[in-house]
């Protein structure tokens, strides 16, 4: 979670937009269309697709079967909310969060509401909760041990010699409290034909500019893929590592035991 | 001294000032970077710097500040003498609130413990904004508590930089807070319900109904003892006309409430010294009109400015949202376009940035702060980047344009608009009321039509759905009208008659109802000589719904009405059909729009309702229709171009010309343009010269190009 003072200078749009893009990707809501369908005691109340606007012959038969209205009207999600539900949500969101509130706790309230409503008054098609990777337990817990609460990591996704994108994350008690991207440690030079040597450079310049860094994360575009589209993205990771396609410099005892467990139980 | 406000620029002393401008957060940097920034600045041709002061930076504990005695960067007083030294004129954005990805916007933590200070909602909660990386409850502009603690603030500005306004020194302007419009809750049954709000709401009824709640009751048809019972509404639930009056006042008044802000911060600065240079203040209308009201909040302040925060995508809402900031205000201000990206809302980049920025001044703006000068925290993208290098592809645009801008002193042109379109406040009020997305803010339904979130139960006594109407009206107009090669001005309906008088051609989308004093303005502006478009219906009822209208005695009653009827190829919905000496539209007998003469001018009643245009998409039919109309003003389009999806803007100045020709679409096109005689372009940075009459041009996806007219 991220920090109320957390700083987040020297962001390269091309970096910031490939995240951006990663991210609408895999949460599905690029250039998604949807159907909105508002009801009232169990009466349908408006109802509109986002491209096409109010439709005026649709038949409600409550909020039942959004993946079937989903198919037939080709959208990709179905949003339908009892007009009661969505007021109940917002104030009992409204009366639960205040300013003292770290933003974790007022990101937790805001899930806490609406888990509460979800498919009980809002309904939506595909469950956005299901869009939320989940590890299992055991890992949450197992990772909450062995990651500290405090550290600085780096990613750097490399292409042909050249650095694509990264972050830099300063992480303080759990809270993301620096985000940055390689701009911040330029002008640098790397040379294209030397992945290893191009690593020492960067580093170099991290620990230059910043102090210390915990661990450094090199990776070409097709392992970020590889990672993020994997059911078991930690497993993934080392299993890049151990095969050479990913290269993690320093590369801490912790993160190197997190791997060995992620051999044995998936994660 | 003489501070002068026209519809080119500001003007101090005969020189034009905040043409060009540049937001930088002085207290992000470590002040030996400063003049390296303004350096900068400089070499992009910007003059002026607009600063803005972050309450709960310099606000170390209460009551006591800190402006660089503790920490060198907030040093205020040291970046505006470095300004004036380097001859950069400056706008001091005072807040409370200015946004700036600060943590409450700006404001003191402290001041949420304060429930008294606090904006309420319609279910008694505190009225959460939800900016990160902090949630926070919003403070209400109307609490005296709230006010008292502003004063406190704008003391402490006072003292440090009130001795620097104009012609003392180097301040032109003061920004007064950052969009105040009940913080982007626009629908309006959620805020402001808080005990001060609702006090001022019944002493506004007060002063409305000259103190005489009988003269209420009759209106409302009610049976109030006093003011101080009348509970304000927390639902639409209108049936019939004479219930809409209570549902009318309460959205006035919340246009008023922000008037009412504007006038207490201003009075606040002006009575501790800050009283000698123009204010302003900003809306970031996102295609609303309601609760904004551009002409009333330039009685609290001098010139009401717009953001502009759009990717390349939305051209049509960049368009809509100058257009009404070029027609209703005293200049075309833009506050806030933004170059770079926030890292909390979807990126723009340089090309979104590039496009914004030719899009703006193709549609008529005449003042520029580019928002944010310079990289920062939690912002990236910008024309300097944080340690004050160049970042080359913005930089490089921007300086060309100032370039250009300055070169050609472009704010003396004008824009060639013989077309008004209004947007009528009484019909976007009542779409607003009937929003049913609330309490889910409409901006959220992005790029989706305000009409397309109205629905509301069937009024009697109003022979139209006039929420889920108005919209789809309004937008054929613009497109229809566009797509025939004129540009359209748009404005609020209540401005100035003489405003409207300068237009040959005004469309009012109308209804049952209007009130009268827009009614006689448009009249008398027909009876003026002037093309006045109405429709789908003539207005019969006044705002309070009684029978009375200033256009029953030139417009026809239509002997039947059907609900589908096809004309030239094309459908029209909800029709009126006449028996006119002068039909205007007809088939097969039947005519449903018709051309009336009022002295000296024309009334073009088109008594049918548009199909709904919701996208660029070409309608050969809508834009013959609005040649039609033009014609009757004697306007034929000057420089039509063989796709109508492109766009022109042409500029005068004297016998020079300026044209801009846009390609809002993403794909590219080749067109034809075609010149008068003897005339060609001259590509104004290229300076490619092509022939004319008729020029071929490859216009890339989402591009504009400038050219000279020889």
């Amino acid at each position: 979670m991220i920090s109320s003072d957390i700083l987040i200078q020297e962001i390269n749009p091309g970096h910031f937009n490939f995240a951006y893009s990663k991210m609408l990707d895999m949460s599905g809501l690029k250039d998604f269309s949807y159907l909105y369908i508002i009801f009232e005691n169990n009466t349908l109340v408006h109802v509109f697709h986002s491209q096409k606007g109010p439709l005026n012959n649709f038949i409600f038969k409550g909020p039942l079967k959004l993946d079937a209205i989903a198919l037939n009207e080709e959208v990709d999600f179905v949003i339908c909310v009892d007009k009661n539900a969505i007021r109940r949500f917002t104030s009992d969101i409204q009366s639960k969060i205040y300013a003292h509130q770290s933003f974790s706790d007022q990101l937790n309230i805001i899930s806490a509401c609406f888990k509460k409503e979800n498919n009980n008054g809002i309904y939506i098609y595909p469950d956005p909760l299901s869009k939320i990777p989940k590890l299992p337990d055991y890992s949450l817990n197992l990772l909450n041990i062995l990651i500290p609460p405090s550290f600085f990591v780096s990613l750097v996704i490399m292409e042909n010699g050249i650095i694509h994108s990264s972050a830099l994350i300063k992480f303080k008690d759990k809270e993301i409290e620096f985000l940055s991207t390689t701009d911040s440690i330029m002008p640098i030079e790397l040379n294209s034909s030397d992945d290893s040597a191009n690593i020492d450079v960067i580093n170099k310049a991290i620990i230059r500019k910043f102090g210390n860094i915990t661990a450094g994360i090199y990776l070409d575009r097709a392992g970020l893929d590889h990672v993020l589209s994997d059911k078991y993205p930690v497993s993934s990771l080392a299993d890049l590592v151990r095969s050479k396609w990913a290269f993690i410099k320093p590369f801490p005892s912790r993160l190197r035991l997190i791997f060995a467990i992620s051999e044995i139980c998936r994660f | 001294m003489s501070i002068e406000i026209t519809k080119n620029g500001f003007y101090i002393d005969g020189t034009s000032l905040l043409t060009n401008s540049g937001t930088i957060d002085y207290w992000r940097y470590k002040p030996e970077i400063w003049p390296l920034l303004l350096d900068r600045a400089i070499e992009l041709g910007i003059k002026s710097i607009k600063i803005n002061i972050p309450w709960n930076i310099h606000e170390i504990e209460y009551d006591t500040f800190d402006f660089g005695e503790n920490k060198p960067s907030n040093n205020v007083r040291k970046f505006i003498d470095l300004c004036e030294h380097k001859k950069l004129s400056v706008v001091l954005g005072v807040g409370p609130c200015i946004g700036s990805e600060l943590n409450y916007y700006g404001l003191p933590e402290r001041i949420f413990d304060d429930s008294k200070i606090l904006m309420r909602t319609s279910d008694d909660t505190p009225s959460i904004v939800f900016s990160p990386p902090k949630y926070f409850p919003a403070p209400s502009y109307v609490s005296e508590e709230f006010l008292f603690e502003v004063e406190r603030f704008y003391k402490a500005i006072s003292k440090q930089a009130g001795d620097l306004q104009y012609p003392d020194g180097p301040i032109v302007a003061v920004h007064i807070d950052d969009n105040i419009s009940f913080f982007s809750r626009f629908s309006q049954f959620e805020v402001d319900y808080s005990s001060p709000s609702v006090s001022l709401y019944h002493r506004y009824l007060k002063s409305k109904y000259d103190g005489d709640v009988d003269l209420l009751n009759n209106t409302y048809s009610t049976e109030y003892v006093s003011f101080d019972n009348i509970i304000p509404p927390k639902d639409f639930s209108a049936n019939k006309t004479i219930d809409l009056a209570y549902y009318f006042d309460w959205c006035e008044y919340r246009e008023f409430y922000i008037y009412y802000s504007l006038s207490k911060l201003s009075s606040l600065l002006k009575h501790n010294g800050i009283d000698k240079i123009p204010f302003i203040h900003n809306f970031n209308l996102n295609n609303q009109s309601v609760p904004f009201h551009i002409p009333m909040s330039e009685k609290a302040v001098d010139v009401q400015s717009v953001d502009i925060n759009y990717s390349r995508d939305e051209y049509e809402k960049l368009k809509i949202d100058v257009r009404m900031s070029a027609g209703s205000s005293r200049i075309s201000y833009i506050n806030n376009l933004t170059s770079g990206s926030s890292v909390w809302d979807r990126p723009i980049f340089f090309n979104d940035f590039k496009f914004a920025s030719l899009a703006i001044l193709m549609n008529g703006a005449k003042s520029i702060n580019y928002h944010m000068l310079s990289d920062r925290d939690r912002w990236f993208g910008a024309p300097v980047s944080f340690s004050s290098s160049k970042n080359d592809n913005s930089f490089n645009f921007l300086k060309k344009l100032s370039r250009f801008r300055s070169e050609n002193i472009f704010n003396e042109y004008k824009i060639s608009s013989d077309i008004l379109l209004l947007r009528v406040r009484d019909y976007e009020r009542l779409e607003n009321l009937s929003n049913i997305v609330n309490p889910i803010p409409s901006f959220l339904f992005k790029n989706i039509p305000s009409d397309w979130l109205s629905k509301c139960n069937s009024i009697s006594g109003l022979s139209d759905d006039i929420p889920s109407t108005y919209g789809k009206q309004w937008r054929a107009f613009l497109m229809g009208f566009s797509q025939a090669g004129f540009h359209v001005s748009l404005s609020d309906s209540d401005i100035d008659i003489h405003d409207i008088e300068k237009f040959r051609v005004v469309i009012a989308p109308s209804f049952d109802f209007m009130n009268m004093g827009l009614q006689k303005k448009l009249l008398v502006y027909a009876l003026k000589g002037g093309v006045l478009v109405l429709g789908p219906r003539i207005p019969f009822m006044n705002e309070h719904f009684n029978k009375e209208s200033k256009f029953t005695t030139h417009t026809l009653e239509p002997v039947t009405r059907e609900k589908k009827i096809s004309v030239g190829g094309m459908v029209f919905e909800h029709a009126d059909l006449f028996e006119a000496k002068r039909p205007f539209l007809q088939e097969a007998g039947k005519t449903c729009a018709y051309a009336t003469p009022a002295e000296k001018g024309t009334i073009i009643h088109l008594g049918f309702v548009f199909q709904d245009y919701k996208k660029l998409e070409r309608s050969p039919g809508l834009a013959n229709i609005m040649k039609r109309i033009a014609a009757v003003a004697g306007l034929t389009a000057q420089y039509p171009v063989s796709d109508p999806l492109v766009e022109t803007a042409l500029f005068e100045n004297g016998l020079n010309k300026i044209i801009f020709i846009a390609n809002p679409c993403p794909e590219s096109k080749n067109v034809t343009i075609h010149l008068k005689e003897n005339e060609s372009l001259s590509n104004v940075f290229s300076k490619e010269l092509i022939a004319g009459p008729n020029v071929e041009l490859n216009l890339s996806e989402f591009c504009i190009e400038i050219f000279h007219i020889y």
